[in-house]
């Protein structure tokens, strides 16, 4: 009777500690790395630039709507502006960041910047199909403009694709408009 | 049984080997010690360790972009250069894909006027060769890795005190490197050219010469050819310009002329072996390997009207009579080609050509092949000087002697400077005392002209892999006159190509070159007559002993992938099935079936082949139907002793048995075939998936056909039952593929084309005979009528895009299922491995991955195609009707706001194929080529009485001849 009754106690016991660990804990699906937010070798600010500034992004990411990358820009693309830009925003004082872009930039070596967002290999992803079909970049990068230094705000998982895929297709049907985002599996694995 | 494809097969006594799927999917060691208490005990160790770690590791990952942006580069994305395909001499025309800076396939050029758009397996396997880790990776100076700067200044004061230097070369068809060469030995007197191929066309050459006095190599329009007689030539497989002449072949093997008036042409093959081309021949005639030049005697001697000097077999003589009469019905529209290296075989041809008036018809003399000059003389001779000391440098540029001319090994090893301009670790750098490794043909700028008058540029793809230096700028060096390649390029074709072509501006016309990749300069020459000293050749001829039967002659032969065995250190090319034996890995001694059984020989007993002052060659038996009784035949380019991991000794090498002297021989020899205990499983795939009673291929005679083309509509099929499930849901596309077998002559090069877009792994011989072979697109052959004299039709098999798939309803995680475009997607991701679907597929064509395949070496993966997953261990995986091209073609579209257009895209093999045998296109658009082609009476569905609907159809074939016992097509079923 005591056996039992110590050993009932420490099942609700443990299924207890389990629960409240469950509830409390972060629980994600394999492969969804949101928040993920590494330092980059330069503090380049989005915020400033597509926020403050009101830069298109695809002055800077020129690939996106002509391939499967948006692309990083070259630097010789930085240094358009930088090479008279070199101060701290709003400020005389000469940025230390800017420093190391131009120091880069002389040295003709490329910034080894972290990579934030990335698909699995056996998922293919075609930037220049979203970005001609309207959808905006915040939709899958979150609010890119206001991040200083840039996390991954999506879990970027299956899930999600599908579901603004299917959304999209309802609204489009919904509209009278034949549906136009793919929902095969050979659209993104192949 | 009408059609089989495979001797145990048609005798019924196919032993029962393990199935594809008999063995449980091994697992690796580490794991198989583990107890189950273990596995479970570090399986919780390992979920813990997961579980506090968030899943999965988020290791960083480098993001670099350039530093100074380009001007029309876009990352991601293609963009296509001309070139031109150094696989061989050919030179065909090709485009190269390059995507972030590398090429990533190789695709026919079009507009190019030798290639016409083909590329052969060979072509399409170049991509490997360039992203191969074991290539030369810099200049060594004896044993040690130098720099250039060391090696030319030693080399210069070398080559000053060499009094007779010989560079040996095979045949240069590169006008500039020719100019490098040729400036180089300027400067050192006694210094020689010495031109070779391994593959001799000199009998050729010298017997126009002795015919039209001008030693050359003609070209040859099979397009416009009725009627095409080749003797021992296999001209769709490795002679001279494969894939050129496989397009022109095939431009004629349609019953259904487009509207060009043409009748579909009739070829006929006398050969002792049984060749690529051979298989695709309305007619075979069987001739022993020593009764070839004979018949070609006669034969000529009948068109003539004259009488022949030799005595030939009584049943031979009866069949020249019919085929001199065909000849002259076609006089000049006909053509006559022969492989043979004898002088005398070659004339007999040169006078049938020109007594039916083909030439400047079929054979062209004034814009001659340049391909092959090489004159075995001069090698012989170089091979004397060498021997008797006489020789003290030599140069080998882009060749292996050591390994192709017997005897140059030890009669080289005396001379006291040895260079190598090469490419491979292989028996001729072995044999170098200097080593100045050359670009790959994709690395550097070169020209070729392999047509005269069609120039056409080479230019890099990519910086030079290696520390390697290209071969003009080398000669260049040591000539005292150091130039880019780019420069020394564009310099000859300013002072010979632009002036024949005209314009103001050099620089316009140096764009729109390298542009489109040639630039047809024609010709002013005018073709050489007729002028042959006939006593001069009937003296020589009776003088000639006559050849003497023996039980057993020599064949030597060349395979469509392998070719000299230049290739063997690509593994592409090593697991290509023959086309014909359907053997990879491996040469073999052929027999025909009668021999063998004769000798109570079985397929894979290891015989002893022996001649007087000659090495034994020990190989396994392959036994060959259609081989004449008295042929052994024998690929030559196995048993490299030098070609990297993959390519060293690899079967039996037979080059010791070319026969020397002023001309190479490759037939006839009389040699004797003994036994030896041993066996050996040959890889071979054809009996790796069996018929079952059902007859997949369908052929008919041209005759019926055009007499009555609906005959050849199929019966409509009994079974169709149709599905039990709902009709799939049809989307904007419907893909669909016509196979016309016809046009297929199995060259493969779609199979390798496949492999290079696809990312297929190469598995190695021992899993191929386990049957795991992973090409998505296979080539079957099958035979019809006797084993003697049997008919073959080539039939690319590929996963069909069933509409009513049985893969799909079996597999329990749903990882193949249908599109709405019709095709059976292949979902790795989900796919556990279960194999149910591979298990009840009927046509075989899903392949497993058993293991994780190689892929360890980094320049090797360079040839990766980056649109498409590397499959990993325990997945499934099959044709896709390379949807990522699909996909691309879509996107592009609708970037550009309009419908994807007929014809914009090619499916890989599609693109390759010499004979244009593959239509690929979309069903819901009824103006579609696909769309006509499936009206097609000849159309038929493979297996069509299963009702699984299958995507892909095929055309019958249609042969230019009686088809034994049979009036109407024959098997298959109507959709």
């Amino acid at each position: 009777m005591q056996l039992r009754t110590t050993l009932l106690a420490s099942l609700v016991g443990v299924a207890l500690a389990g629960f409240v660990a469950l509830s409390t804990a972060e629980v994600r699906l394999p492969g969804d790395h949101s928040g993920y937010q590494p330092a980059q070798p330069i503090a380049y600010s989005h915020r400033v630039h597509a926020g403050e500034n009101r830069m298109d992004c695809q002055f800077c990411h020129t690939a996106a709507e002509k391939g499967r990358h948006a692309g990083i820009p070259p630097l010789s693309t930085c240094m358009k502006c930088h090479e008279k830009i070199v101060n701290k925003p709003g400020s005389k004082e000469p940025s230390p960041e800017i420093a190391k872009l131009a120091q880069a930039f002389k040295d003709g070596r490329p910034v080894e910047w972290q990579r934030i967002h990335r698909l699995p290999a056996f998922a293919y992803f075609d930037h220049s199909r979203h970005v001609n079909a309207g959808v905006a970049c915040q939709k899958c990068h979150g609010e890119i403009q206001t991040m200083d230094a840039v996390f991954q705000a999506n879990p970027l998982t299956m899930g999600e694709c599908l579901t603004c895929h299917r959304d999209t297709n309802l609204k489009l049907v919904q509209s009278g408009k034949p549906a136009a985002a793919p929902t095969d599996c050979s659209a993104c694995h192949h | 049984m009408r059609i089989w494809k495979s001797l145990g097969h048609k005798r019924r006594d196919v032993q029962a080997t393990k199935a594809e799927f008999d063995e449980e999917l091994p697992v690796g060691e580490a794991v198989r010690q583990l107890s189950r208490r273990d596995f479970f005990r570090w399986s919780g160790v390992g979920f813990a360790v997961g579980l506090a770690s968030g899943c999965d590791s988020k290791k960083a990952h480098k993001a670099l972009a350039l530093v100074q942006g380009r001007d029309g580069f876009t990352p991601g994305t293609d963009l296509w250069f001309a070139t031109t395909c150094a696989g061989c001499s050919a030179g065909c025309g090709a485009l190269a894909k390059s995507r972030d800076g590398r090429v990533i396939k190789l695709e026919g050029n079009p507009e190019h006027p030798v290639g016409r758009g083909a590329l052969c397996a060979v072509g399409q396997a170049q991509l490997r060769d360039l992203y191969d880790g074991e290539r030369l990776k810099g200049p060594r100076l004896g044993a040690k890795d130098a720099d250039w700067a060391a090696l030319d200044a030693d080399l210069v004061a070398r080559f000053k005190a060499a009094k007779s230097l010989r560079v040996l070369s095979r045949t240069i068809t590169s006008p500039t490197l020719r100019k490098a060469v040729d400036g180089f030995l300027k400067n050192l007197p006694g210094a020689r050219l010495v031109e070779y191929d391994t593959l001799s066309a000199s009998a050729l050459a010298a017997a126009y010469q002795r015919t039209h006095g001008a030693r050359l190599v003609p070209d040859y329009r099979f397009e416009k050819a009725d009627f095409i007689l080749a003797v021992e030539a296999d001209f769709l497989g490795t002679w001279i310009n494969p894939a050129g002449f496989g397009r022109a072949y095939a431009s004629r093997r349609t019953p259904d002329g487009k509207g060009d008036g043409q009748s579909m042409s009739r070829h006929v093959q006398v050969e002792s072996g049984l060749s690529l081309t051979g298989s695709n021949a309305d007619t075979r005639i069987r001739v022993a390997p020593s009764e070839a030049v004979g018949f070609l005697e006669h034969l000529a001697a009948a068109v003539e009207h004259g009488s022949p000097l030799r005595i030939l077999d009584p049943k031979l003589a009866a069949k020249v009579a019919g085929l001199a009469a065909e000849l002259r019905e076609h006089a000049g529209r006909c053509l006559v080609v022969c492989g043979l290296n004898d002088l005398h075989a070659q004339v007999f041809a040169a006078r049938l050509n020109q007594a039916l008036g083909n030439e400047g018809v079929t054979v062209e003399l004034a814009r001659p092949s340049l391909q092959r000059q090489g004159d075995d003389g001069a090698l012989h001779g170089l091979l004397q000087d060498l021997a008797a000391g006489r020789v003290d440098a030599f140069v080998v540029l882009d060749a292996n002697p050591a390994f192709e001319v017997p005897g140059f090994a030890a009669a080289a090893a005396k001379v006291p400077l040895r260079l190598g301009l090469l490419r491979h670790d292989d028996e001729t750098a072995a044999l170098c005392t200097h080593l100045a490794p050359d670009h790959h043909a994709l690395e550097t700028w070169r020209d070729s002209e392999a047509v005269a008058g069609v120039w056409s540029l080479h230019q890099p793809l990519l910086e030079p892999l290696f520390g390697t230096r290209d071969a003009a700028e080398s000669f260049a060096a040591w000539s005292g006159a150091p130039l880019p390649a780019q420069e020394q390029v564009k310099a000859l074709w300013r002072s010979q190509v632009f002036p024949t072509i005209g314009g103001l501006d050099f620089d316009a016309f140096w764009h729109d070159a390298v542009q489109r990749g040639f630039a047809d300069v024609g010709t002013k020459a005018t073709a050489p007559a007729y002028k042959e000293d006939r006593a001069k050749t009937q003296a020589e001829w009776s003088a000639r002993p006559a050849p003497k039967a023996a039980a057993h002659e020599l064949l030597l032969y060349t395979k469509a992938g392998n070719l000299d065995g230049r290739h063997a250190h690509n593994p592409w090319l090593q697991e290509l099935p023959d086309p014909i034996t359907k053997i990879t890995w491996d040469n073999y001694a052929q027999l025909s079936p009668g021999t063998a059984e004769a000798m109570k020989l079985k397929q894979g007993d290891v015989v002893r082949l022996r001649a007087p002052g000659l090495p034994d060659l020990v190989l396994p038996v392959a036994i060959q139907p259609g081989l004449h009784g008295r042929t052994v035949a024998v690929a030559l380019g196995y048993g490299r002793a030098r070609a990297g991991r993959h390519g060293t000794h690899v079967g039996g090498d037979a080059f010791p048995w070319v026969g020397g002297g002023e001309l190479r021989s490759y037939q006839g020899l009389a040699l004797e075939v003994s036994p030896t205990p041993q066996h050996m499983e040959l890889a071979c795939t054809q009996d790796h998936h069996l018929m079952e009673g059902r007859e997949p291929v369908r052929e008919m005679a041209y005759a019926a056909y055009a007499k009555d083309p609906a005959s050849a509509r199929p019966p409509e099929p009994h079974g169709g039952m149709g599905s039990l499930y709902n009709p799939h849901p049809k989307g904007k596309h419907q893909w669909a593929m016509v196979i016309d077998l016809s046009k297929c002559s199995g060259c493969s090069a779609c199979v390798i084309s496949c492999q290079a877009e696809n990312n297929l792994p190469v598995v190695g011989k021992d899993e191929v005979r386990r049957k795991r072979e992973m090409h998505w697109m296979r080539l079957d052959r099958y035979y019809t009528g006797s084993e003697e004299e049997p008919g073959v039709v080539h039939q690319p098999m590929l996963c069909q895009q069933c509409g009513n798939a049985p893969c799909e309803n079996v597999c329990p995680v749903i990882a193949t299922v249908h599109s709405e475009e019709g095709l059976n997607q292949q979902v790795y991701n989900r796919c556990v491995g279960t194999r149910y679907c591979a298990n009840n597929c009927p046509y075989k064509v899903r392949r497993f991955n058993w293991f994780e395949y190689d892929r360890s070496d980094p320049v090797e993966n360079l040839a990766l195609n980056p649109d498409v997953t590397v499959r990993s261990r325990g997945v499934m995986e099959k044709c896709s009707f390379c949807i990522q091209r699909i996909q691309r073609a879509k996107a592009d579209a609708k970037n550009e706001g309009r419908e994807v257009k007929d014809g914009e895209f090619q499916t890989a093999c599609q693109q390759s194929c010499p004979g244009m045998a593959i239509l690929f296109g979309d069903l819901q658009d009824p103006a579609s080529e696909i769309s006509q082609a499936l009206k097609d009476p000849k159309r038929y569905l493979v297996l069509g009485e299963l009702g699984v609907l299958p995507a892909v159809s095929y055309l019958t074939k249609i042969r230019n001849a009686e088809i034994p016992s049979e009036g109407a097509a024959h098997g298959g079923h109507h959709a």
